[in-house]
């Protein structure tokens, strides 16, 4: 549109006739208020309640490790916008970065136990990540690259999962990108039972250490204000039960390929998010899964014949996973409200699909 | 103007709204309510709820004085009010399903102007979201940031909420406009 046109047409939407104050309206105003009627109107400050509740915990610290990588921070006025992390990462779930306070939940269906973690491989899988708001595409191009390889841990066979994200961070005018630090697990190669769970930034490492009962964290910040806390939980669940870790994602990619998912099938395993520093909530909610159909679906890494699983934390769908049907691969993920959604997808993987 | 740069008799006038005064409430509704109610109208699209919504923030305004604190400009933070008064009663609205009897009649409304009726139809029709983004943007003059802030959307998203809205008001309106 030229900008003639566009002034035109602007011109004439601030010359578009309104409407006019009723000539009562202000003696009704006076009656309501000496009847006694008042109104709570809304605060104008912006509402960063939903998103505060969400990052409670983990995005707080992923936000910190962000600022630390980059050396900036966001532009005064323009406050750590937690939709803008939280919409980038789709592997990120609001429920997936607050610990779920209260009681500790069940899981809706049988555990998992005894998987087969031979049936995952080694590979290289891209994803990219698009946000709509209200229907209206808001931002695409946040990358998450997950590389699983073979390797050896204390003479042991192992995955190990290193995940990658780089997201364009909305706040900025130059549309600049964030790297935030990989994290890398380890997982016994045949139980997929995590042993252990790193990450480390400039000024921040975290070390979550697993034994076949317990999970032991570190989390050690250093620079200006440094500050280290060190604990300790008991796992749920038997000693080789999966798992999946939760940071700022959900590591389910791994899971996934080794889950034996067939029509109506159904199952729970617990995740372990950050144990320190969240007073009173409970680290290990159980993620149920279930099957609920399937569809063949183009992704720009090919076509693909997937099964449909539903994830949940307690009664809550966090997110719909499309899963292919020949090598368990995590094409597509779903999440998000009436008024919000993010949607991941393949986009490129090695080796290749068949 | 904001209460504190005004100082003297506006500070006054405000400071007797706070403590509840009619009359002081009244002058204030003659300042400023027209312009709220052109507001209120634009984004809900009927006289009823736009009068409503002007009757609300009135209503409300002496409990809500208490909390502005007449930083910035004080006809911004009256918008604003009055913004997110509207889209909170357009949002029960859209959830009710309900259509405006003034939509539903327009079709049997005389036009007096055919090419602003045209263009009220093509605003009409737009989807709430983007309808709600070019109205605050493009007539009611606010700042991407102002609207992103009073949608609690992204800056990004009201760029291109409004990109999109003048993209559709222009083909419905025609090219060689």
């Amino acid at each position: 549109m030229s900008r003639a046109t566009l002034e035109t047409l602007r011109r004439e939407l601030q010359g578009l006739a309104s409407s006019e104050a009723p000539p009562g309206l202000l003696q009704r105003i006076l009656d309501s208020r000496a009847a006694g009627v008042r109104v709570a109107l809304p605060r104008t400050e912006r509402d960063h309640t939903r998103w505060i509740i969400a990052a409670l915990a983990a995005a707080a610290v992923l936000a910190l490790v962000i600022n630390i990588r980059t050396g900036e921070r966001s532009p005064a006025g323009a406050e750590t916008d937690y939709g803008d992390i939280a919409a980038a990462l789709s592997f990120l779930p609001r429920a997936a970065m607050a610990q779920q306070a209260g009681p500790a939940r069940t899981p809706r269906y049988d555990l998992v136990h005894h998987l087969d973690g031979s049936r995952a491989h080694a590979g290289t899988w891209t994803y990219e990540t698009c946000t709509t708001t209200d229907d209206v595409l808001t931002k695409c191009g946040s990358r998450l690259r997950i590389t699983v390889h073979e390797g050896q841990r204390a003479e042991q066979p192992v995955w190990v999962m290193i995940q990658r994200v780089a997201f364009v961070r909305g706040w900025s005018s130059t549309n600049d990108t964030i790297y935030v630090p990989p994290d890398t697990t380890y997982f016994a190669r045949q139980t997929l039972r995590p042993l252990s769970w790193s990450l480390t930034g400039d000024r921040i490492h975290v070390v979550r250490q697993f034994t076949p009962d317990s999970v032991h964290e570190a989390v050690d910040i250093t620079g200006p204000h440094p500050r280290s806390w060190h604990s300790s939980a008991k796992l749920p669940g038997a000693a080789d039960d999966p798992l999946v870790v939760r940071w700022a994602r959900f590591d389910v990619p791994l899971l996934l390929q080794a889950l034996p998912l067939a029509r109506g099938w159904q199952g729970s395993v617990y995740s372990v998010g950050l144990i320190g520093r969240v007073p009173g909530a409970s680290p290990f909610p159980p993620l149920d899964f279930r099957v609920v159909g399937n569809e063949r679906i183009d992704v720009p890494a090919g076509r693909f014949d997937c099964w449909r699983v539903e994830m949940r934390i307690g009664d809550e769908t966090v997110m719909t996973l499309w899963a292919s049907k020949d090598r368990g691969w995590l094409i597509k993920t779903k999440q998000g409200k009436p008024d919000w959604q993010a949607e991941s997808t393949l986009i490129s993987a090695t080796p290749p699909a068949p | 103007m904001s209460a504190s740069a005004a100082g003297g008799e506006f500070g006054a006038l405000i400071e007797a709204v706070r403590a509840g005064s009619p009359e002081a409430l009244a002058s204030l509704y003659r300042e400023y309510g027209a312009a709220l109610y052109r507001l209120a109208y634009r984004l809900t699209e009927t006289r009823e709820d736009a009068e409503d919504v002007v009757h609300d923030v009135f209503v409300g305004l002496p409990e809500a004085l208490a909390r502005y604190e007449e930083r910035g400009k004080w006809t911004s933070w009256l918008k604003r009010v009055t913004a997110r008064v509207a889209l909170v009663r357009l949002r029960a609205r859209t959830r009710r399903r309900e259509v405006p009897l003034e939509l539903a009649d327009q079709a049997a409304r005389p036009p007096a102007d055919p090419d602003a009726t045209v263009l009220e139809s093509a605003v009409h029709a737009l989807p709430d979201p983007l309808r709600i983004v070019v109205m605050l943007k493009e007539v009611e003059g606010y700042s991407h940031r102002e609207v992103a802030d009073l949608l609690g959307i992204s800056v990004g998203a009201s760029r291109v909420r409004a990109a999109r809205a003048l993209a559709r008001l222009r083909k419905v309106l025609g090219d060689g406009r």
